[in-house]
């Protein structure tokens, strides 16, 4: 410190002798000396983040706390359970895939169109339609174990909605939204 | 410009957060010490510094990525200081004489011996360096800090004060006089 308190002070002579004699290049690289020790003034520590807050910036957070990690992991598990439930009750899935057959849906299209187009008495063929599709949804109903896993899948969909209204809400408590 | 400087104005211009704030650290000191010795006053300077990088952030689509951005951001905290002293009247010293004229450097004492209270001088004398420069008028203080502090040519402080080339020298010899002769008076020129 006190090197360096010496080595000011001769600059500093060297600057002010300059000025006398009107030495000006010898002045400047003098003073420029100078100022290259002198501490640079320095705004507080929270400048930074007060001025990116202002400009409405988030840096720096972010940070995923464990309410927010568990609020995942639940939806997830709610989510793999609900697929889970659609596999283990093949008796809804069943019936109504093996009564697809591409062949007939073109068909339907193509008849329900010409009836439509032709005359509205074809209307008659649409309602056949739609009956025997809603004979075979009844069919399928009828079975205890598709109602239970249809009520399975109705209760984890409201469980996992539930879910990420919270997570949602707690995302915008916390400013990350 | 430089390359990483270029880099973080294309990412802030794209949205990047943390190219703005690294814009904010990388400046915040320079355009700091340039505004402090004009108002002299800590939080004012702080005030001020801030309001220099919003405005930079909001009008960066209008930067023009050839020019240096460091001094892009002096202008405007030329600018915004300039327009805060203009709505507030500082205390100012006179720096002349009542003739207008300084007073000259020759009749300053020769050297002396050196005594312990000019060792003791020595560790005051970058306190009183800080002080003096800090009393000089705005536009001086922030012409030496641009000129001695950051290095820039006189074309680069020219464009960031909106002053003529020779305007810039005149003030610059000016201000380099005045701060010698405020020291001067205040005992700390080599005899005193």
């Amino acid at each position: 410190m006190h090197r360096m308190s010496r080595r000011f002070k001769m600059t500093f002579s060297a600057w002010i002798a300059a000025e006398r004699r009107g030495d000006v290049d010898q002045a400047e690289r003098s003073l420029r000396r100078l100022f290259s020790v002198l501490p640079t003034p320095a705004p507080g520590s929270d400048l930074v983040m007060a001025t990116l807050e202002q400009l409405g910036v988030r840096v720096g957070r972010g940070v995923r706390t464990v309410p927010g990690r568990l609020f995942k992991l639940l939806v997830s598990a709610c989510l793999a359970i609900a697929g889970a439930a659609l596999l283990l009750a093949p008796s809804v899935v069943g019936p109504p895939l093996r009564a697809i057959n591409p062949a007939w849906v073109v068909e339907l299209w193509t008849s329900a169109l010409i009836a439509v187009s032709q005359r509205l008495a074809g209307g008659m063929a649409v309602w056949r339609v739609m009956s025997d599709v809603g004979d075979m949804v009844a069919a399928a109903l009828a079975s205890p174990a598709t109602m239970a896993a249809l009520a399975i899948v109705l209760v984890m969909s409201l469980v996992t909605f539930r879910a990420l209204m919270e997570l949602v809400a707690f995302e915008r408590r916390t400013g990350n939204v | 410009m430089t390359t990483r400087d270029k880099q973080r104005v294309r990412a802030a211009l794209a949205g990047s957060e943390s190219a703005c704030a690294e814009i904010v650290r990388r400046y915040q000191r320079p355009v700091f010490s340039i505004v402090v010795r004009m108002v002299r006053d800590r939080g004012i300077a702080e005030d001020l510094t801030q309001e220099t990088f919003i405005k930079a952030f909001r009008a960066l689509h209008t930067f023009d990525q050839e020019k240096k951005l460091s001094s892009w951001l002096f202008s405007i905290a030329h600018n915004t200081t300039i327009d805060h002293l203009r709505r507030k009247t500082l205390p100012t010293v006179p720096l002349e004489t009542a003739d207008g004229e300084l007073d000259p450097l020759s009749s300053v004492p020769a050297a002396a011996a050196e005594t312990p209270e000019r060792v003791a001088m020595g560790r005051d004398l970058r306190r009183v360096f800080e002080e003096e420069l800090q009393c000089l008028r705005p536009e001086y203080a922030e012409i030496l800090v641009l000129r001695f502090q950051e290095n820039l040519a006189y074309e680069e402080i020219a464009e960031i004060t909106g002053l003529p080339m020779g305007t810039v020298k005149t003030h610059l010899f000016r201000a380099r006089r005045a701060l010698a002769e405020r020291l001067a008076r205040r005992g700390m020129a080599p005899g005193d």
